[in-house]
């Protein structure tokens, strides 16, 4: 499946019929997930209305470790096969992550201010959260830190593939440590612990959040292509001023 | 539809930059995306020229 869409004219193709239906479906579930987040769920029956962050928080967070996931996945794709469109996703994907991991940190302190009187305590959920931050700027500094960029590519490959560790350690942090951040409420064996009306919302913001960042890592993807060519371009011209 | 005013019981000022905040910051992911795109789009056909 990666190498018969790893050829570059093969993907743009594709990923040119689907450009436009991913952002249209991204906009129609955000825009519902935001009205039914702001103005149809309930109240939370102790936190009241300051609950309805949780409908950026959480799919900023979810997003956040399942783009390093990803990113992770293709990392390994470019260290064992060495595949240049690897090293391209891996690189588009990186930054969009940084984002959201950011995001929900600084949504987190906007919740946890009200919620528990402090914007930031070194608790386990909010540390490996903190270091899944790092580990994406590390792999953006690292990957643009060697004069050869393959260099770049398989150091940073390397750190993205080590800070997987760190997933499990985020999802399970609030079951392995005392923590003042809440336990799972949606991805637990017996099932949802929240109401239909508050799930609702999420689970539209999570999807719109997912395809929106699809739409904008192929974009990324066809940009990175592009500057390849164009690296390609000079390089032919520079060698036939040369000869 | 619940009875929802902006005030949201006082913690508009946690709510509205966390939503602000989020959707900002997805268009300008948007934003650069296309930026960089038609950057490269642009340098790519000038190459091209040049070159031929």
């Amino acid at each position: 499946m990666f190498d018969w869409l790893a050829n570059p004219n093969r993907f743009k193709r594709i990923t040119n019929k689907l450009e436009p239906f991913l952002i249209v479906i991204s906009v129609i579930l955000i825009t519902l997930g935001l009205y039914f987040g702001l103005f149809d769920s309930p109240k939370d029956y102790q936190q009241g209305d300051a609950v309805r962050i949780m409908y950026v928080h959480v799919p900023s967070a979810w997003l956040a470790s399942l783009l390093f996931l990803s990113l992770a996945i293709s990392c390994v794709f470019y260290l064992a096969w060495k595949h240049p469109l690897a090293d391209i996703i891996s690189s588009s994907i990186a930054p969009i992550g940084a984002m959201f991991s950011l995001l929900t940190l600084i949504t987190g302190s906007l919740w946890g201010k009200p919620m528990w009187g402090t914007w930031w305590v070194w608790d386990a959920r909010l540390t490996s959260m903190l270091v899944l931050f790092f580990f994406y700027l590390g792999y953006i500094l690292l990957s643009n830190a060697f004069e050869r960029k393959i260099d770049g590519s398989k150091s940073a490959s390397v750190l993205a593939i080590i800070g997987v560790i760190n997933l499990p350690i985020i999802k399970f942090s609030v079951d392995w440590w005392h923590t003042l951040h809440q336990p799972s409420s949606i991805l637990r064996f017996d099932g949802p612990s929240i109401d239909n009306q508050m799930l609702l919302p999420l689970i539209l913001m999570i999807t719109g959040f997912s395809i929106f960042s699809l739409y904008i890592i192929t974009i990324n993807v066809k940009t990175k292509l592009i500057e390849k060519k164009c690296e390609a371009l000079l390089l032919k011209s520079n060698l036939r001023e040369f000869v | 539809m619940e009875n929802i005013s902006w005030i949201m019981e006082g913690y508009n000022i946690y709510i509205w930059p966390s939503y602000f905040l989020t959707l900002s910051s997805l268009a300008y992911l948007l934003f650069l995306a296309f930026y960089k795109l038609k950057k490269a789009k642009k340098l790519l056909s000038h190459l091209i020229k040049s070159n031929t």
